[in-house]
């Protein structure tokens, strides 16, 4: 999801409107509706990726060892959110192992965990990711000079397929945006599946 | 069903590749339906009382996941870097 800032405006623009209390913040219709919406986005959402040309050619030409990096930030992520989740007494592993796996993808990410797990973990699942993507936009020169080319694609997560994807080519190079798209890719697609099986 | 909905949608815009115009429209729709779900999560959010005086917390758990799982991941990163992709580096 490219418009990030139009995002972030969207939500917030609601959560003033909800709390001066100018729009009802309980629409029962909206309550009913939102499982449905959410399999129309999924399904979206997959044309998006299965439709995009590009996808499919960086796949093809992928090589074996590429598949280790987004492997790496799923094993880095999901054993850092549980790490650190021990710091939090409020909040379970489980709970902590989905926020960790949105990868930095916050709008589905978010959207997914209110669905199926609550809106207080949903809001945690958006500011947590939206960090990660400020974070890998902000410290993508510093990770490589400190920790390699790959970091910043493993710091991104999802987002290393379009919206970090140019500190990315600027500070790694160009000749590993196929490796973020690639990397990316993988990470969004586990974004929703990840997210399910952890809360259901 | 969540992931029944994803994995229907991943074939058919790979069936629907050769047509650039469904999966525009598609993916218009998938932007479009996360504004508005991202409102009516602010909406509720913001009309939440629990949430909004715990704002404090829940920025702090979000920051220290957010740390935890970019630090997990450049760490799993920088292993698999040096083993499989020393060459790469200069």
């Amino acid at each position: 999801m490219k418009n990030s800032a139009l995002l972030l405006l969207l939500f917030l623009a609601g959560v003033l409107a909800g709390s001066r209390g100018w729009l009802p913040a309980d629409l029962p219709l909206v309550e009913d509706l939102a499982f449905y919406t959410l399999l129309l986005l999924l399904f979206f959402v997959g044309i998006g990726v299965g439709g995009d040309a590009d996808t499919w050619r960086v796949v093809r030409q992928a090589n074996v060892k590429i598949i280790l990096v987004p492997a790496a930030v799923v094993v880095g992520t999901l054993a850092g959110a549980a790490a650190f989740s021990l710091l939090l007494p409020t909040v379970n592993v489980r709970e902590s192992l989905a926020v960790g796996a949105g990868f930095g993808y916050y709008s589905l990410s978010s959207i997914v965990i209110t669905e199926l797990h609550g809106q207080q973990l949903g809001v945690v699942a958006l500011l947590a990711n939206v960090l990660r993507e400020l974070m890998t936009l902000w410290l993508a020169p510093l990770f490589v000079r400190r920790l390699g080319r790959l970091a910043p694609i493993a710091a991104g997560g999802a987002t290393a397929m379009d919206t970090t994807l140019p500190v990315i080519s600027r500070f790694a190079g160009r000749d590993y945006a196929a490796v973020a798209v690639f990397s990316g890719v993988v990470l969004t697609i586990l974004v929703p599946l990840l997210i399910t099986l952890l809360l259901t | 069903m969540l992931l029944a909905a994803l994995f229907l949608g991943i074939v058919a815009g790979r069936l629907l590749r050769a047509h650039p115009r469904p999966i525009g429209a598609a993916e218009r729709m998938a932007a479009i339906t996360i504004y508005l779900l991202l409102f009516l999560l602010g909406l509720s959010v913001g009309g939440d009382r629990s949430i909004m005086g715990a704002l404090e917390e829940v920025g702090a758990q979000a920051l220290v996941l957010s740390v935890g799982s970019v630090a997990g991941s450049l760490l799993v990163a920088a292993i698999v870097s040096a083993r499989f992709f020393a060459a790469d580096e200069e």
